[in-house]
């Protein structure tokens, strides 16, 4: 611009026309730019409810199936003869056994033709009649047509090669052999392993008659016991089901009966033979060999457990505890999952249905074109194997990651194997291989909710009432001062106040239990005493204490009341509760004195709670107009009568909103509840234990669990739960808290 | 205000009689519970000031002799009254972890006689197994005895700070120069594999590559046997030195000068030297390593982790609040939609901490982490990089846990801003953006500072959220070194609140690890409290400069 001193007025109309634009860009872009993050926040703020709530959607989807291949087997005359159908864990080969042909065959999924043959010697001369394969494992049990059963293993060899592509070997190994009753042809067979490798088989022969016994590899076998009297069980023997240990066995036969025998107990009479009209068309155990899963004739599909009518029984008759969706056609193979409480059932008329005991939930139906014949699952559960009648092998496909799940196991009672009755249970963990994970969300609902009340029990009288002094009674310089104080404690970290309580407080109030359960009473008692004692002084003493400034003389007395209660504590102990308090608790109430309780837990979520609840009573009381104040002194009323019947009823929707808020922070704090409470899931209400919160919860499991496993998925609907919880009581808090404000202003 | 009397009371009976019925006896009821407010509050504070400043004091050690004729030396920590059957009861702090394998023993009172201070009883402080409690006996360098009785005590002080000395070159080379090596190593490992993953399946990778690596693996190889060959020899030469002290029940034990941090004997201490060691430890406790799993030594990582998760967080979540604030205040048009989303904003301060956790640990976390290894560090899975817990994603889930508390605090002062300030701009032609940016921000700059320093304060003392997203017990590395890329995103850290939560309750030996707690919750509320107060008090000095303008 130097060297053009003086711009004519052209030149600078055009270039205040150039800053104008360029003021007008950046204005735009700000404009877009604000609008774009700001809408961006809010985006951010709601994808924090939809994120959390699409985590936990899968739980209740449906299991989703694709079909991978459909053939007919090869070599198999009529699928009727089949008689065992299988699948390796790698889901390679699919392998069966039927009765004309002595070998196993394996037929390759990826190629589909056999690959392999594997002969079992046991089998020259004589022909399979029947063949069970345990759901884990590819041990086999098979029974011939001249009496005598062959325990045999599918194996399936692993080798890389240095491209390192994988090749699976398929073979089959004779374990041993069995002669259970020569001259007769066996017809049901069923076997469990226990864990130092036994197999523990029965059997059912053409005659009617069945028999137990174990096989230890590699040792020479016991003979088989026999089951029942000698004379034979009315009907046919169309299923049995033995357990692990060899103990509890059932039999099923085609006159409707089920007979329950304890083998260990009587093995010639059974202790329970329940009917079914409908006939027992398969049955099994489901894994943990403890829910008996039954398929009938009219296509129900039942699971009963043993339950004990008295505490003292050993022995359990069964009961149905689990019905699920019936199919339209009798029931003609049930296969268990080899690794949870899952099974799948084939019908007569092709349906498949896959179900999950625990859940009741039907997965997943499909449907063949002729009758169920054989059903396989893989031990991954991603494959399904189904052969009909008419020889057809289809393969699915299977992702079913949240069978256990369902709004009742959820929320609902439910009956877990080895409980008498439906109950609420957490127990996300265990330490057995066929532990089933519990996840009842009631006892940490019932653990939040219980931990917020005694917290706000404790923490509202004193909150409301000390902001009602605050605000009505109180000095305004020393107001400011208190005020201030106030909010430090509401920025005191949790972490801190949960150390305090867990590691300080509760090992020192177990120490002095009574004495301050009795400052309850102790304390007012002297405050009011002490008024009195005021109100008896010489006016001129009591004049030199401003209005406003009765705190000074307060705190001694809130101290003295302390003292005396301390003081008293072991007096009332020894004339009421015998000495020990704790013994009296166990006598009266039948439980365990906990020194991680939920006074504890009040008084140090109290701590939390109670800056937050002053805080916004105070503001409430405050924002009363003032016209009602001195409205109600013109009418003689009295400072405690106006602040108790003018000031509190007019302030009353505020102080709601105060209390919303407090249960909202209770609600979801964490640090304290994790460090001043044994985190013990219980049902229960009582003062003298502890609790586990939803918010504990997550902070405790969420570190170890799976990433979009169940556990990880059930946590994040403790989360939503959290979220909905206080996202309602602060919405509810708000909207009052917004009404009063507009009240307030027309007044 | 006056109290409104009606009549005037002569007796005594008549006042009580008005008392009750003007209600004053509740008016003092409220007051009580206030009182119990303050109290409660001033109680909690004088309990961990009390508690931790003790810490570091050196105490007198006394030697006791028991009713079974063994004596105890140790410092008297407690004293219990007789509570019904159990009698007054003792507590000494004998130290000598591995030899008794307690820290602490309550005795029974009746049970110990002669009391005494020996003058020289020796207190040592020592890089493992806690206090050592007893007598210097003798110094020896390479096992030969080079002083022994009043000189050994002079001796220890000339010799300890060369072994240490020698000890922490040891460490050093060990930490940096071998993790350097280690880390190249790494690298040049992870270049083989990314090459393997980007070359087509089946190929072979380029020979030439795999042999620079190769040489690379061997000649870092050589570094680190040449390195650890050092380290060793430095450790060698600094565990020369050894003290030889005496338990008071008599048994002899060796340490090595390089493992004692301090020496000293309580009982001859002058005031002067022992507010000398108080500041010394306090020092050591602020810029220290932590020991013994975290329950001795110092919290410096701690610190460090708290306050660089703190900045992170700030720095992510001032320009997020403000803008949004300005956009709710300023741009959004007002209405049902902005009522709302207000509402919305003021409950995500009300939602539980948890539950932010819980999101950063799926969103961040598993999604964006694990999107960014699958991206960007394909040949390092399956050990994930920034699909882990990290510093990073524990600061985005603070910040959104802590954006409406910047949102609120500057709305509130962009409301303060008076109107003619505004108008004014507005009329001299400058535009929205400018008014906004030259006239508005400035004014609320002190408001905007409010908000982050409070959401400083409510970040540094949460750990719920933080415990599942990136906060471990002990960090190996700080997020902050001489390695490159110097600023480690990824890196898990340590934070005060969780060390808290993590001595307190998930330490060993938590009656010995109690008093270090009650110094870290002190310095924890320091930092907040210290905040907070500054935030207040700015807070107070806009209402007051505003007060006349805006209303």
């Amino acid at each position: 611009m130097s060297d053009n001193p003086s711009p004519s007025p052209s030149q600078r109309l055009l270039a205040t026309k150039a800053v104008s634009r360029r003021v007008k860009l950046i204005d735009r872009t700000a404009n877009f730019v604000i609008h774009a993050s700001g809408i961006g926040i809010i985006v951010i703020v709601a994808l924090i409810f939809v994120f959390i709530g699409a985590e936990t959607l899968p739980l209740f989807r449906s299991a989703r199936q694709a079909i991978k291949f459909e053939q007919r087997l090869p070599e198999v005359t009529k699928a009727t003869h089949v008689l065992m159908l299988g699948v390796d864990e790698y889901e390679a080969h699919v392998y069966w056994l039927d009765t004309d042909a002595g070998a196993l065959r394996f037929l390759s999924t990826a190629t589909h033709g056999i690959v392999a043959q594997a002969p079992l010697p046991a089998l020259a001369g004589t022909h399979a009649t029947a063949a069970y394969r345990t759901p884990s494992r590819d041990k086999l049990t098979i029974g011939t047509a001249d009496g005598r059963v062959i325990f045999a293993e599918a194996k399936f060899a692993v080798a890389y090669d240095a491209q390192n592509r994988r090749t699976i070997t398929p073979s089959a190994r004779q374990l041993g052999v069995v002669s259970v009753a020569p001259g007769r042809a066996v017809t049901v067979v069923h076997v469990r392993q226990n864990s130092s490798g036994d197999w523990l088989y029965s059997v059912a022969t053409d005659d009617g008659r069945v028999f137990t016994g174990k096989f230890v590899e590699d040792e020479p076998f016991t003979d088989p016991k026999s089951v029942g009297r000698a004379e034979k069980l009315s009907g046919k023997i169309t299923g049995l089901a033995g357990d692990f240990e060899g103990n509890r066995l059932f039999v099923a036969t085609d006159d409707g009966k089920l007979c329950q025998y304890y083998l260990a107990e009587n093995r010639d009479v059974p202790f329970r033979i329940y009917d079914f009209p409908g006939r027992v068309t398969a049955l099994d155990y489901s894994i943990g060999d403890s829910a008996l899963l039954l398929g009938l004739g009219d296509g129900s599909v039942e699971a009963w457990f043993g339950v004990r009518e008295n505490e003292t029984d050993t022995l359990r008759p069964i009961h149905r505890v689990h019905t699920f969706a019936k199919l339209p056609a009798a029931v003609t193979w049930l296969q268990p999952s080899g690794r949870d409480k899952g099974f799948v059932v084939g019908a007569a008329d092709g349906t498949i249905q896959l179900d999950f005991t625990t859940s009741e939930r039907t997965m997943l139906t499909s449907k063949l074109a002729a009758p169920v014949h054989a059903l396989a699952y893989s031990s991954k559960l991603t494959a399904l194997l189904a052969l009909g009648t008419d020889g057809t092998l289809r393969v699915t496909a299977v992702d079913n990651p949240h069978p256990e799940i369902s709004f009742k196991t959820l929320f609902g009672k439910v009956h877990y194997e080895g409980y008498d009755a439906p109950e609420y249970i957490w127990q996300s963990t265990g330490g057995t291989d066929d532990f089933e994970a519990k996840f009842s969300l009631v006892p940490l609902i019932i653990g939040t909710l219980k931990g917020s009340f005694y917290g706000l029990m404790f923490a509202i009288p004193i909150a409301v009432l000390a902001a009602l002094y605050t605000s009505q009674f109180m000095a305004p310089w020393l107001r400011s001062w208190l005020k201030p104080a106030v909010e430090i404690m509401a920025a005191l970290p949790s972490v801190v106040i949960g150390f305090l309580a867990g590691l300080w407080f509760a090992p020192l109030l177990e120490t002095v239990m009574p004495g301050t359960l009795l400052c309850v009473f102790t304390v007012p008692l002297v405050i009011v005493a002490g008024t009195i004692g005021w109100m008896l002084l010489p006016r001129a003493v009591r004049h030199k204490v401003p209005n406003g400034c009765e705190l000074a003389l307060i705190l001694p007395l809130v101290l003295l009341g302390a003292w005396l209660g301390q003081l008293l504590g072991p007096v009332v102990e020894s004339a009421f509760f015998h000495g020990d308090y704790k013994q009296w608790v166990f006598a009266q109430f039948g439980q365990q004195f906990e020194q991680r309780n939920s006074i504890v837990i009040g008084i140090a979520m109290g701590f939390a709670v109670i800056p937050l609840i002053f805080t916004i009573s105070e503001d409430a009381f405050s924002n009363v107009p003032s016209s009602f104040k001195s409205a109600s002194y013109a009418l003689g009323a009295s400072r405690w009568q106006t602040a108790w019947r003018v000031i509190l009823p007019t302030a009353s929707p505020g102080v709601f909103s105060a209390v919303m808020i407090g249960f909202g922070r209770a609600v979801g704090e964490t640090m304290i509840v994790l460090m001043a409470t044994g985190n013990t899931p219980i049902m229960s209400f009582s003062p003298f234990n502890g609790m586990r919160t939803l918010a504990a919860n997550i902070a405790v499991e969420i570190p170890e669990a799976p990433v979009a496993g169940t556990l990880y998925r059930v946590l994040f609907v403790a989360a939503l739960l959290l979220f909905a919880l206080t996202f309602i009581c602060n919405t509810i808090a708000e909207v009052i808290r917004q009404r009063l404000r507009d009240k307030y202003k027309a007044v | 205000m006056h109290r409104p009397t009606l009549t005037q009371p002569t007796q005594s009976a008549s006042r009580i009689a008005q008392l009750f019925r003007r209600g004053d006896h509740w008016l003092w009821l409220c007051g009580g519970a206030l009182g119990l407010t303050v109290l409660l509050i001033t109680g909690l504070l004088l309990l961990v000031v009390a508690n931790g400043f003790t810490y570091f004091w050196p105490y007198k050690i006394t030697a006791v002799d028991r009713a079974d004729g063994t004596k105890l030396m140790g410092v008297v920590t407690a004293t219990q009254p007789a509570v019904k059957e159990t009698p007054a009861q003792t507590q000494l702090r004998v130290g000598n972890r591995e030899l008794n394998n307690f820290d602490f023993i309550w005795v029974p009172t009746v049970q110990l006689t002669n009391f005494h201070q020996p003058p020289d009883a020796v207190q040592i402080e020592r890089q493992e197994n806690g206090d050592f409690i007893g007598f210097l006996q003798r110094v020896e360098v390479k096992g030969q005895t080079v002083a022994s009785g009043d000189a050994a005590w002079t001796k220890l002080h000339e010799l300890q700070p060369g072994a240490r000395a020698l000890a922490a070159q040891a460490k050093a080379i060990q930490r940096d120069g071998i993790g350097a090596v280690n880390a190249r190593m790494q690298r040049a490992k992870l270049r083989l594999r990314s090459a393997q993953l980007k070359a087509p399946t089946g190929a072979a990778i380029d020979p030439l590559l795999k042999a620079s690596v190769e040489t690379e693996v061997a000649a870092l190889q050589s570094d680190y046997d040449k390195l650890r060959a050092v380290s060793g020899e430095l450790v060698a030469r600094s565990i020369e030195a050894q003290a030889v002290l005496r338990t008071i029940d008599g048994q002899e034990k060796t340490i090595p000068l390089a493992s004692i941090v301090r020496a000293f004997r309580p009982n001859t201490m002058s005031l002067v030297e022992k507010f000398g060691h108080y500041l010394s430890r306090a020092a050591d406790f602020v810029t220290g390593e932590p020991r013994e799993s975290n329950t001795e030594g110092g919290v410096f990582p701690a610190i460090f982790g708290t306050v660089m998760m703190t900045l992170i967080m700030s720095v992510v979540v001032t320009p997020f609040g403000v803008i949004a604030a300005f956009y709710l205040r300023e741009y959004a048009k007002q209405g049902l939609i902005v009522r709302l989303v207000r509402i919305a904003i003021n409950n995500l301060a009300g939602v539980p901490s948890i539950v932010f956790g819980v999101f950063g640990l799926g969103f961040f976390v598993y999604f964006v982490g694990g999107g960014i290894d699958q991206v960007f560090f394909p040949e390092r899975l399956p050990a994930p990089t920034f699909g882990t817990g990290g510093i990073l994603w524990a600061s985005l889930t603070l910040a959104l846990l802590t954006v409406p508390v910047v949102i609120v605090a500057t709305e509130e002062s962009i409301a303060a801003v008076p109107r003619g300030a505004r108008e004014g701009s507005l009329a001299l032609g400058a535009s929205k953006f400018q008014t906004i940016f030259n006239i508005v921000l400035p004014a609320s700059v002190p408001g905007i500072l409010t908000g982050v320093i409070l959401a400083m304060a409510r970040g540094a003392g949460e750990v719920a959220p933080l415990m599942i997203t990136g906060v471990v017990k002990l960090a190996p590395e700080l997020p902050l070194d001489g390695s490159y890329p110097f600023f480690h995103l990824d890196r898990k850290f340590m934070h005060l609140g969780f060390h808290i939560y993590d001595v307190g309750f998930q330490s060993p030996n938590i009656e010995a690890a109690k008093p270090m707690v009650f110094t870290t919750t002190l310095l924890l509320i320091s930092i907040v409290v210290f905040l907070n107060l500054f935030a207040i008090g700015l807070r107070d000095r806009i209402r007051r400069k505003y007060q006349t303008g805006a209303f």
